[in-house]
């Protein structure tokens, strides 16, 4: 297929190598903190902090960042002192907020609960994170989150987000691996009856010693089958309601085109690039309705010498072969772009 | 449910009943020759609000072979002027060489009788190349380069048995797509395609596709399962024969219409996913195009259900697809 048009403009703050420090639990909080960081620091329509807990007794829903350094990213649990921060990100709603608490205390860092909310969270204090009315938990404290949090990794972070606010997409890649796939979006084409066209992905990574999926796949991202118990993939809200979403693409036999035909196209010599649609399986919800923007799904392994190439293979760099997916990269803006790393 | 956007104006032939005559021969006789009919004469067509209209682009006949008086004759004029000349006696065979220059020049199909089988049928069609003389009383045309071809040497569309049914064509008034659809107790027995791909990928020559499978049961024939699963029944050319899927919108190991046997029950709408054309032939993989105005739906609709269910009725639903339509009742039995 021909080079797909973005929909969006898109700015990027990619490629942020995480050294390890030696030490497991300093190597997490500066992935949590680099994320934060990230997406309250783009120039379009940023990230904005409604309020913070520093682990030392100080919380509120002010507007304060307190999270100011990694010495603030306390775990403990609710009703000791611990860290939670609350972002708000009106492209997706103007009450559109997550929730980020580390509310353990067994596990340093390897836990948290994540959630989110169309409605605006409210309370909090340096002991407990605030509420929002019908807030989604997309983490809980019994799912691993990021990757092995006992031992010292070194990392890369990739943030990107539409200059209107309306996608934002986190991976955190690990030893060529991605560990990490946090995805804020609104839906192109929703079905009129939707009320809240947003979806949201918080990644997890199951039980210990079966540590995360290595790569965006067809199978994590289309499939209603349990996966790591984390399917489908994605959440959404109809009013007050919940529901699942995964992502439905281009497919015959009994399955997607590109897993059934991983190849290039041997008329036109192009790889192949199509729609990717949000499909419902919860009963209630049922339906396909909508679509993702700016992503596509790519071929594994076909492209760009493999599945953390880029796309078109022309050295633009316009697009990520992110496993399963093409997504906009750095050449949209500066061709040629930057080669997207896997590894630190 | 909100309507799919046409990309082509449609013209019509739609519930054309043909009795049974209580003779399974016969009832073939008679499906061979009305569509025939309806694919070749320019009058008796209606636009998509039920008017008549003329055909600016019938299709053509290049030559045929049929029996009269117990002679049988083939040269190249039409010799099938009723289902009485579409026969064959174990040696002779009626056949004939239909033409539509808008899908490309000489883009033909071919069909008819099968020797030694009073229920079979000979399908196949040229992408650009065209049948060409000597014509014989006693086989079949000769395949040109690019030829695809089928038979089916028993039953075809009836199961060898006697049948009522009722014929639908529906053709693009540029003349680009055809369509033809025999429905049998509901069941779509016959759904032939004969279409210029739309969007098809730089590199196919002479773009076309033929879809004219053979059908020795009582099968469904446009279901989800049989377009896009197990079968490839599409077949176009680029240098070689190429067959192909049809593709649609895809989750988990099947599609949205198999998957989700409801209404989007946000939306209340049945879906309704576009249908692509990906070929599985070594050396001409890919995704190639797509298929103008044809869409999947979802296997609990009724055939026959139309969009609107009065008044326009605009589309139709002939398992498992969403068709352009012409207003009236679709007759399905």
């Amino acid at each position: 297929m021909a080079m797909p048009s973005v929909d969006k403009t898109w700015q990027f703050n990619v490629n942020q190598g995480l050294a390890s420090s030696g030490t497991a639990l300093t190597d997490v909080r500066n992935l949590l903190l680099s994320i934060k960081n990230s997406l309250k620091g783009f120039s379009s329509s940023p990230w904005v902090v409604e309020g913070s807990s520093d682990g030392a007794g100080a919380g509120a829903m002010d507007g304060n960042d307190r999270w100011t350094d990694i010495s603030k990213l306390v775990w403990n649990s609710a009703g000791s002192n611990h860290s939670w921060i609350v972002l708000r990100q009106t492209g997706l709603g103007s009450l559109f907020e997550i929730c980020i608490d580390l509310n353990l205390s067994s596990v340093q860092g390897g836990y948290m609960t994540f959630s989110w909310a169309t409605t605006g969270y409210s309370g909090g204090s340096g002991t407990t994170a605030p509420t929002a009315t019908g807030q989604v938990t997309a983490l809980t404290t019994a799912s691993v989150w990021g990757y092995n949090y006992a031992s010292t990794f070194s990392r890369v972070l990739h943030v990107m987000m539409s200059t209107d606010g309306q996608c934002t997409r986190v991976f955190n890649t690990v030893g060529g691996t991605i560990h990490l796939m946090w995805l804020f979006e609104t839906a192109k084409n929703p079905i009129s009856a939707w009320t809240t066209p947003v979806y949201v992905s918080v990644s997890q990574y199951g039980s210990l010693g079966a540590y995360g999926y290595t790569k965006p796949t067809y199978d994590y991202l289309s499939s209603t089958t349990s996966y790591q118990g984390n399917m489908p993939p994605f959440q959404a809200k109809n009013g007050s309601n919940n529901f699942s979403l995964c992502f439905s693409g281009e497919g015959y036999a009994s399955g997607l085109n590109q897993p059934n035909q991983a190849r290039y196209n041997q008329i036109n010599s192009l790889a192949p690039v199509t729609i990717i649609g949000l499909v419902s399986p919860t009963p209630g919800y049922r339906g396909r309705h909508g679509q993702a923007y700016d992503m596509w799904w790519g071929t594994l392994y076909t492209m760009g010498g493999g599945w953390d190439g880029t796309w078109p293979d022309d050295s633009t760099r316009k697009f990520w072969n992110c496993g399963a997916l093409i997504i906009p990269w750095t050449g949209l803006n500066s061709s040629p772009g930057v080669v997207p790393l896997i590894s630190y | 449910m909100t309507l799919p956007t046409l990309s082509k104006t449609w013209i019509f032939k739609t519930n054309i009943i043909i009795p049974t005559t209580g003779s399974a021969i016969t009832d073939i006789q008679q499906m061979h020759y009305q569509i025939k009919k309806a694919l070749t004469t320019a009058s008796g067509w209606t636009d998509a609000s039920g008017n008549a209209v003329t055909n600016s682009y019938p299709w053509t006949v290049v030559a045929s072979c049929g029996v009269s008086g117990g002679t049988y004759t083939a040269d190249a004029t039409d010799r099938w002027a009723s289902y009485a000349n579409v026969n064959q006696d174990g040696t002779h065979l009626a056949w004939i060489v239909l033409q539509q220059a808008q899908v490309n020049p000489n883009y033909q199909i071919a069909y008819g009788c099968v020797p030694s089988s009073n229920y079979g049928m000979n399908m196949a069609g040229s992408f650009s190349v065209g049948y060409s003389a000597p014509w014989s009383t006693t086989a079949f045309p000769t395949a040109p380069s690019d030829a695809y071809t089928s038979t089916a040497t028993t039953g075809y569309g009836s199961g060898n048995t006697v049948f009522d049914s009722v014929l639908h064509i529906m053709m693009s008034t540029d003349g680009q797509c055809t369509r033809v659809i025999l429905m049998v107790s509901n069941a779509c027995r016959v759904f032939w395609v004969f279409d210029k791909p739309k969007s098809p990928v730089t590199g196919w020559t002479n773009p076309a596709i033929i879809l004219m499978p053979q059908n020795s049961s009582s099968t469904d024939m446009a279901t989800i399962s049989r377009l896009t699963n197990a079968n490839s029944y599409v077949n176009g050319y680029n240098g070689g024969l190429m067959t192909m899927y049809v593709t649609t919108e895809f989750y988990g190991s099947g599609a949205i219409g198999t998957q989700i046997i409801t209404w989007n029950q946000i939306s209340s709408e049945w879906p309704a996913t576009p249908a692509g054309l990906l070929s599985v032939t070594s050396g001409k993989y890919g995704r190639h195009g797509e298929l103008y105005d044809i869409w999947f739906s979802s296997v609990m609709l009724a055939a026959g259900d139309t969009f609107p269910a009065t008044g326009a009725r605009n589309m139709v639903y002939i398992p498992n697809l969403i068709l352009p339509w012409n207003t009236t009742d679709c007759l399905t039995t």
